[in-house]
């Protein structure tokens, strides 16, 4: 099947990145230092990664 | 059986169906019975002699002076040491006090009624900024000022108090956060609405022209007056959310100097701890963090109602005194707030946030989940006793805390 491509393809490569960080916030920095557009999300992973709390969390919905 | 999520709605419920009226200044012995000879209670959960900070020690040492239990500072230390003294949390008795958080027999202590549930709640007068009880002063002039305030102002205040039938303080609260208080550090506008509506009684019942005139004085000066005042509504409030079954709502944060605590609505009583942190903030000339005493006060009680930190966007100037940014960042301390809150109060809101409502009812399952931890904003204390207040700053709540709440949480829930 042939594949549309209305040169977007193209642009990502030849622009300029607009960015949507998610996470650690230290890489949307350095993009954005490099002079890159970056949206950054605060993010991290429930109870911080403990596997124990989250797990507990998990029980603790209603 | 309740849902958590509904028991937590019963929590929220409570404490803004709350209608909290300052209605008296009483002596300590009279509001609290149990108050007895050489007993002392502190701010934050519970602490003995052996692990108190410098400005606990040195508050515990000045009011055993001041209510003539010893000779001077040295005796008190003697006295103290040997076990001469009961220490007990101010929250075990219905009671709040900022910093150090003294209360003893014969201090006045201003009197909160939440004319809803019935229930009662106490704290003693603010004493002023700089070298106070509150942040471990306890030289001739702390204790004369201490004195001053048991003969004359708390009776003044007690009589204007009942002479005016009581000040409702949940109306006084929503003027003061549209005029730029949090209600923790900064009080200038509660001071004086409250002064306005007291002035006329104190007036009316003053026993001579000099007192009504050091009275007003007194609090004029003083821009935290009202934070007192505040604190002992706080703990009006949340009183009658504590023993919720199944309900994961935070009703009280408390640090003592050494540990941070917390209380949890369906864990009753017990308190959570862990050690508590240093403020982050400004410093007043002369003194730098090398000087600083880790967090204390039972004050993080406004927090768990939703003023203080939560309510940072009402006050952009406290922003810029505790050093925590940028006026204009004012605003994201409450929207990362609102992430770990039951819901928001309709009664108190905040004209920079679209008139939206203070962020109350701190659940500990967001906390631990999100990772963040509820922002206090403080007062620092010289880590030595018998300095005072070197700055003021934020601080948080340790997640520590909520961690180990969630667990036991989990376990009254048979969920482990």
């Amino acid at each position: 099947m042939e594949q549309r491509d209305d040169g977007k393809s193209q642009d990502l490569l030849a622009a300029c990145p607009r960015v949507v960080n998610v996470g650690l916030e230290m890489f949307a920095g350095n993009l954005a230092a490099r002079g890159a557009r970056v949206v950054h999300v605060e993010w991290s992973p429930p109870a911080g990664g403990d596997a124990r709390l989250a797990g507990l969390l998990e029980k603790l919905r209603s | 059986m309740k849902s958590i999520d509904e028991a937590n709605q019963d929590a929220l419920a409570r404490i803004l169906a709350g209608d909290p009226h300052l209605v008296d200044v009483v002596p300590a012995a009279q509001a609290i019975p149990e108050l007895t000879e050489r007993m002392i209670l502190h701010a934050g959960p519970p602490i003995g002699w052996e692990r108190m900070c410098g400005p606990l020690r040195g508050a515990v040492q000045g009011i055993a002076v001041f209510e003539g239990w010893a000779a001077g500072l040295d005796d008190a230390a003697a006295k103290a040491t040997a076990g001469d003294f009961a220490f007990a949390p101010n929250h075990h008795f219905g009671a709040v006090g900022p910093m150090t958080g003294m209360t003893t027999k014969s201090q006045p202590l201003l009197v909160v009624e939440n004319k809803t549930y019935g229930n009662r709640a106490y704290c003693a007068i603010n004493e002023g900024l700089g070298k106070v009880m509150r942040f471990g002063g306890n030289d001739a002039e702390v204790l004369d000022r201490l004195r001053w305030i048991a003969r004359v102002l708390g009776p003044a205040l007690g009589g204007a108090l009942r002479a005016c039938g009581g000040i409702a303080l949940k109306p006084l609260i929503a003027r003061g956060l549209t005029m730029g208080d949090e209600m923790h550090q900064r009080n200038v506008a509660c001071s004086s609405l409250l002064l306005r509506q007291l002035a006329p009684a104190l007036a009316r019942t003053a026993q001579s022209g000099d007192e009504l005139a050091a009275c007003l004085d007194f609090i004029g000066r003083n821009d935290q007056f009202f934070l007192n005042v505040a604190m002992a509504m706080g703990k009006a409030l949340t009183d009658p959310a504590r023993d919720i079954a199944g309900s994961t709502v935070v009703t009280a944060m408390s640090r003592n100097g050494t540990d941070f605590g917390i209380r949890v609505a369906g864990t009753g009583e017990r308190w959570f701890t862990a050690p508590v942190e240093m403020p982050v903030g400004l410093y007043f000339p002369g003194f730098s963090e090398r000087d600083a005493n880790p967090d204390m006060g039972d004050s993080a009680i406004v927090e768990t109602i939703g003023l203080g930190g939560f309510a940072m966007a009402a006050a952009p100037a406290v922003v810029g005194y505790v050093g925590a940014g940028r006026a204009s960042q004012a605003a994201a301390f409450t929207r990362q707030m609102s992430e770990i809150v039951v819901g928001h109060n309709p009664a108190w809101t905040i004209p920079a946030m679209d008139f939206a409502g203070v962020p109350t009812g701190i659940d500990i399952r967001l906390v631990v989940e999100t990772g963040l931890a509820p922002t206090i904003n403080t007062g620092i204390a010289h880590r030595e006793p018998g300095v005072g207040q070197v700055g003021a700053g934020v601080v948080k709540a340790p997640l520590a805390c909520f961690e180990q709440a969630l667990v036991c949480f989990a376990e009254t829930m048979d969920l482990t």
